[in-house]
C-alpha cells in the first residue's frame, strides 16, 4: 500500500461531535416519556442531521424543514432502538432514508445516467510545478459538492463525508455495488473539474 | 495500461480496493505520466478535505425546536389536544433534573392520558373540539368563536357559498378545479388557524391569521359568485 | 335575419385573436387588467405610451374602457372561461392593478402603486420601487426584490405559498410576519430589527426608522426576507 493511500485510511476527522456514552441513557429516559432527555438529545444531535441534509439537498430550508421531519420520526421510533448500535448511526440512517424519501416525493432520480463531462481531458498538458497549489480549501469543496447533480452528491456525502462503505450505500440507494461505485467517481471527477474552474 | 483504463480504476486506487496485481499496474503507469499523478493527487485531496468539512447549525435551532414540539403536540387527537398540551408544556418548564419516580410518574400519566384519549377520540371522531376543555382551569381568555366579527363573516360566507353553488355547473372543468382547489386551501387555512387560535387565544399573530383566513374565504368566495 | 347574421358572426370568432393596442395618456396612468385564466406580464419602458397586447384563444372577448389617463382591460367571462396571455409595456410612472383567477402574473421595474388580487397565480415582482402594494393570492408564491419608496403599505399575502423579500439594508419599515406554518426567516434583517414581539406564528418590528408597514403573511408557506 502506498504511503498516499494509507494517509487516506484515517482521515482527520477533526469537528464530529463527540458521542457521549450518555447517549443511550437519553435515548431509554426519552422513550419513557422524559421530554427533557427528548431535547438534549435535539440539542446534542440536531447538527449532525442538518449538515447531512443540507449538503445532500443544497437547501436551508428544505434542509430545515427535513431535519424537522427526522427528529418527528425519531419521536415516534425512539421506543425501538435496541442499543445494539451506535444511536448516531441509527439516527444516521434515519436522516438518509427521510431524504431519501424526500428526493421520491419529488421524483428527483438519482441515477444520473448522462457521460458528458465525466472524465477530464486524459491529454491536458501537465502544468508542473506552479499548480501544486492546494487545489481544495473547505469553502469551494462545499460549493462544489452543492453544484453536483443529486445523484452524484448522494454517493459521495454518504461515501467521502458520512464514511458509508459502497455496500451500505448500495442497501440504502437500491443500487448495485458497482453503481455505487462509478457514481462515486463520477462524482469525485465532476467536483475535480468544478474546483479548477474555481481556480 | 492507458490513461483511459487508469481513470477508470483511479478512484478504487485511492480507496485502496484493488487487487495487489491492479494496483501494481496502476502505479507503474503513475511513474510515467504526470496528468495522472494530478488526478490521483486532486482525488487525494478531495477525499481528504471531504472527511474534514464541518457541521453546519440550523439558522435558529431553537425555533426548529418549538416547531418539533409542535408537530409532535398535532400528532395527538384533537379532542385531547388541551390535555396533552398541558401536559407537555409543564414538563418542558421544568428543571432538567427529573427523578426516576418523577420520571415514572410522568411517564405514567402520559400513558394513561394517551389511552383515554384514544379511546375519547374513536368515540368522538365527529365531535367538533371543544373550547376550554382543559382541566376546568385552562379556559383560555379571549377567544369567541361567537366573536361579532367572526359571526358576521360566517353569515357572509354562508350566502355566498349559496350563490356559487347554484352558478358552479354552468362553469367547465377549468374553473371548477380552481374553485374547488381554492376552497381548499382556504378551508384547511381557517381550520388551522381556529384551532391555533383556540389554543392560543393570547397570541395576536393567532388571531390576525384567522382574521385573515375568514376574509380570505369571502373573497375567494365573491369572486367566483361573481362568474 | 339581422338577428341571425350577428349570432353567426359571434360564432364564428373561435379562433386565437391577437389584441394590440397602444394608448397615450397625457400625465401618469391607471392602468387596470382584469384576466380570468392566463398570464399577466407588465414591464416598464422609458417610451410614453402603453402598449397591450393579448393572444386570446376561444373568443375571450377583451373590453377596454378609457377615461382620461385611466385604461381599464377586462377579459369578459364567458362560459367556459377563455384563456388569455398578456404582455404590456407602460411607463414607470403608471399605477398597476391587476386582477386574475388563474395564471403567473410579473410586474417588472414600476415605480408607483401595486395592487394584485389572484386566486391561482405565482407573482413575481422584480424591481419595483414603490409607495405602496397590495398583494392577496389564495394559492402561489410571492417574490419580491425592490424598494420601498413611500408610507406603504406594502401587504404581500398568499394562503398557500411562499413570499420572498429582498429588500436594501437602508429601508426603513414597520414589520408584520404571519405564518401559520411558523416559517419565518428574517435573515439579516433579524439583527438590526428593534422592538421585536415574536410569537410561534409571527413576528413583528421596527427595522431602522420604522415608519411604512411591510406586512407579509402565508399560511402553508414560508416567509423570507433577504438583505441586499
Amino acid at each position: 500500500m502506498t504511503l498516499a493511500t494509507q494517509n487516506l485510511m484515517m482521515p482527520a476527522i477533526i469537528e464530529r461531535a463527540e458521542e457521549p456514552s450518555s447517549d443511550l441513557d437519553l435515548v431509554k429516559a426519552a422513550a419513557a416519556g422524559d421530554h427533557a432527555a427528548f431535547e438534549q438529545l435535539y440539542y446534542l444531535h440536531n447538527r449532525r442531521v442538518y449538515s447531512l441534509c443540507l449538503r445532500m439537498l443544497g437547501n436551508p430550508n428544505q434542509a430545515e424543514d427535513l431535519t424537522q421531519e427526522v427528529f418527528f420520526q425519531l419521536f415516534r421510533k425512539i421506543g425501538s432502538f435496541r442499543g445494539d448500535s451506535a444511536f448516531t448511526t441509527w439516527l444516521h440512517r434515519l436522516t438518509v432514508n427521510q431524504v431519501l424519501m424526500h428526493f421520491r416525493k419529488r421524483g428527483v432520480r438519482l441515477e444520473h445516467t448522462s457521460e458528458e463531462g465525466d472524465f477530464t481531458n486524459v491529454t491536458e498538458t501537465p502544468l508542473g510545478s506552479t499548480r501544486r497549489v492546494s487545489l481544495v480549501d473547505r469553502l469551494a469543496l462545499e460549493k462544489a459538492i452543492s453544484e453536483l447533480p443529486p445523484g452524484y452528491r448522494t454517493v459521495f456525502l454518504l461515501h467521502d463525508v458520512e464514511g458509508y462503505e459502497h455496500e451500505e450505500i448500495s442497501t440504502l440507494l437500491k443500487v448495485s455495488v458497482g453503481t455505487s461505485k462509478s457514481q462515486l467517481h463520477k462524482a469525485r471527477m465532476r467536483l475535480r473539474e468544478l474546483l479548477r474552474t474555481q481556480h | 495500461m492507458n490513461c483511459t483504463d487508469c481513470h477508470e480504476m483511479i478512484s478504487d486506487y485511492v480507496d485502496g480496493m484493488l487487487d495487489l496485481g491492479e494496483q501494481t499496474k496502476i502505479e507503474r503507469h503513475l511513474a510515467n505520466c504526470e496528468p495522472c499523478r494530478a488526478v490521483r493527487d486532486d482525488l487525494l485531496q478531495i477525499v481528504h478535505f471531504s472527511g474534514q468539512l464541518v457541521m453546519h447549525a440550523p439558522p435558529n435551532p431553537a425555533d426548529l425546536w418549538q416547531r418539533i414540539q409542535t408537530q409532535i403536540v398535532a400528532e395527538q387527537p384533537r379532542t385531547a389536544t388541551a390535555q396533552l398540551k398541558n401536559w407537555w408544556q409543564r414538563l418542558h418548564s421544568r428543571d432538567f433534573n427529573f427523578s426516576i419516580p418523577q420520571v415514572a410518574a410522568v411517564a405514567a400519566a402520559l400513558i394513561l392520558v394517551a389511552v383515554i384519549s384514544l379511546a375519547v377520540f374513536k368515540k368522538s371522531t365527529d365531535a367538533p373540539p371543544i373550547a376550554g376543555q382543559g382541566n376546568g382551569k385552562e379556559v383560555p381568555l379571549g377567544y369567541n368563536e361567537t366573536s361579532p366579527e367572526f359571526q358576521e363573516l360566517e353569515q357572509r360566507i354562508r350566502e355566498l357559498k349559496a350563490t356559487v353553488e347554484q352558478r358552479k355547473a354552468s362553469w367547465g372543468s377549468d374553473l371548477q378545479s380552481s374553485f374547488e382547489r381554492s376552497m381548499v386551501y382556504v378551508d384547511q387555512s381557517l381550520d388551522e388557524s381556529r384551532q391555533e387560535y383556540k389554543n392560543n387565544p393570547a397570541d395576536e399573530a393567532c388571531r390576525e391569521l384567522l382574521r385573515n383566513a375568514y376574509r380570505e374565504k369571502v373573497r375567494v368566495l365573491q369572486g367566483f359568485a361573481n362568474f | 335575419m339581422l338577428l341571425a347574421v350577428v349570432g353567426w358572426c359571434a360564432s364564428s370568432a373561435t379562433a386565437a385573436v391577437k389584441f394590440d393596442k397602444t394608448y397615450s395618456p397625457q400625465g401618469r396612468a391607471r392602468l387596470s387588467v382584469a384576466n380570468i385564466n392566463g398570464s399577466i406580464t407588465v414591464t416598464a419602458w422609458n417610451r410614453k405610451t402603453i402598449a397591450v397586447s393579448a393572444v386570446n384563444e376561444s373568443s375571450a372577448p377583451i373590453s377596454e374602457r378609457v377615461i382620461g389617463d385611466s385604461i381599464s382591460l377586462e377579459v369578459r367571462k364567458t362560459i367556459p372561461p377563455g384563456k388569455a396571455d398578456f404582455q404590456i409595456f407602460a411607463p414607470a410612472d403608471t399605477a398597476i392593478s391587476l386582477k386574475n383567477y388563474m395564471g403567473r402574473i410579473e410586474v417588472r421595474g414600476f415605480r408607483n402603486d401595486v395592487s394584485i388580487k389572484s386566486y391561482d397565480s405565482d407573482v413575481r415582482l422584480i424591481d419595483l420601487r414603490i409607495p405602496s402594494i397590495d398583494v392577496n393570492v389564495t394559492a402561489g408564491d410571492i417574490f419580491f426584490d425592490g424598494e420601498l419608496t413611500g408610507d406603504g403599505p406594502y401587504t404581500l399575502q398568499t394562503l398557500k405559498g411562499d413570499v420572498d423579500v429582498t429588500l436594501p439594508a437602508s429601508n426603513s419599515f414597520q414589520l408584520s410576519t404571519r405564518a401559520l406554518s411558523e416559517k419565518i426567516n428574517l435573515g439579516d434583517f433579524m439583527s438590526s430589527l428593534t422592538g421585536t414581539s415574536k410569537f410561534p406564528k409571527g413576528i413583528s418590528g421596527t427595522h431602522l426608522r420604522g415608519g411604512p408597514r411591510l406586512n407579509l403573511i402565508t399560511f402553508n408557506g414560508r416567509i423570507q426576507l433577504h438583505k441586499k
